[in-house]
């Protein structure tokens, strides 16, 4: 029987939900990023540089990548169970939140810019829920975050338990993400509502 | 919280999380095509003052994962519904970023026209 040569390059490469992950934060960000860039040049032409908030996002998403590729290297050796669930666990959590604070800022611009319009909503009371809401979420994350680092060693709860407590974040964070998707659509609805009239009217 | 949580860790298994995540996964999938209909139509009303428009064949990706969006419901795995989820949102960012890519520039300049009081170019 012939035998492979032992590939350890494959234990770099992160499984295929942290690579979906992956590429939906980056996809995210990139829209946050151009959002930020169109608001920043219709409505604050005099300070519209996005290049410093672009970079950061850049640093942010490497870091990342280096951080999956990080822990795909370690989770892919003989390490315990419980250190790999702790480990695929949390980046995935740490992702679930990314998208909420960046969809978040996504529906901030989109408000901020449609604001810019004449008959359009300034949206003080949607900004003020938005920030409120995302603000209460993100403690939320980080006292999970607490808690759940000591269950994982203490082992207190079984495997079995823990993996139930990260999909129950998981659930939640899914909650946000509908909730500000759907009010990015309206913000999009209304806005294509006000075009449609200008049209109208020959504007 | 230390036991709410603790229940939560008993209570809350892969059939309660299966379920819950079809339910959330139409809602934000149904949200993502509105909002990129949205998107696309915004940008086509834009583009067409400067003769030019938002190629079909960008509707019609969208249109597929609107048709694909119901077999979420009839995932038996997590595996299963998140490979399809990745499929639907892999053409949904696609159709986003290019759009966004190919087109930002050219609305932000109709909409500074629009408005005249937003900035200048």
């Amino acid at each position: 029987m012939i035998e492979l040569p032992a590939m350890p390059i494959f234990q770099w490469i992160p499984s295929f939900n942290i690579l979906m992950g992956l590429m939906w934060f980056f996809a995210e960000g990139l829209c946050l990023v151009y959002i930020r860039w169109a608001y920043l040049r219709l409505g604050l032409p005099e300070v519209s540089s996005n290049r410093s908030f672009a970079y950061l996002a850049i640093l942010v998403f490497l870091s990342s990548v280096a951080i999956a590729i990080f822990i795909a290297h370690i989770t892919n050796g003989p390490v315990g169970g419980r250190l790999t669930l702790y480990l695929n666990s949390t980046f995935w959590r740490f992702l679930c939140t990314g998208w909420v604070l960046i969809e978040g800022g996504v529906l901030f611009y989109v408000i901020e810019l449609t604001g810019l319009f004449p008959a359009q909503k300034k949206g003080r009371l949607v900004k003020c829920l938005l920030f409120t809401t995302v603000l209460i979420f993100f403690a939320f994350y980080l006292s999970f975050e607490y808690y759940f680092w000591s269950f994982s060693f203490q082992e207190r709860l079984k495997l079995l338990q823990l993996a139930n407590l990260s999909r129950f974040f998981i659930k939640v964070s899914g909650f946000m993400w509908i909730l500000i998707e759907w009010g990015v659509a309206i913000k999009g609805l209304q806005f294509l509502k006000y075009l449609r009239f200008e049209r109208e009217a020959g504007r | 919280m230390r036991e709410f949580l603790l229940w939560i860790s008993r209570v809350f298994d892969i059939t309660a999380y299966l379920g819950i995540t079809k339910i959330q996964g139409l809602l934000w999938s149904v949200a993502d095509i509105v909002m990129i209909l949205a998107f696309l139509l915004v940008v086509d009303i834009l583009i067409r003052k400067q003769g030019s428009r938002v190629s079909c064949w960008r509707y019609i990706l969208l249109f597929s994962t609107l048709l694909m969006t119901p077999f979420l419901l009839f995932t038996r795995s997590s595996k299963a519904f998140f490979l399809l989820e990745s499929a639907i949102f892999g053409i949904q960012y696609l159709i986003l970023l290019y759009t966004l890519i190919k087109n930002s520039r050219a609305v932000v300049k109709v909409l500074l026209t629009l408005n005249p009081s937003c900035g200048h170019d």
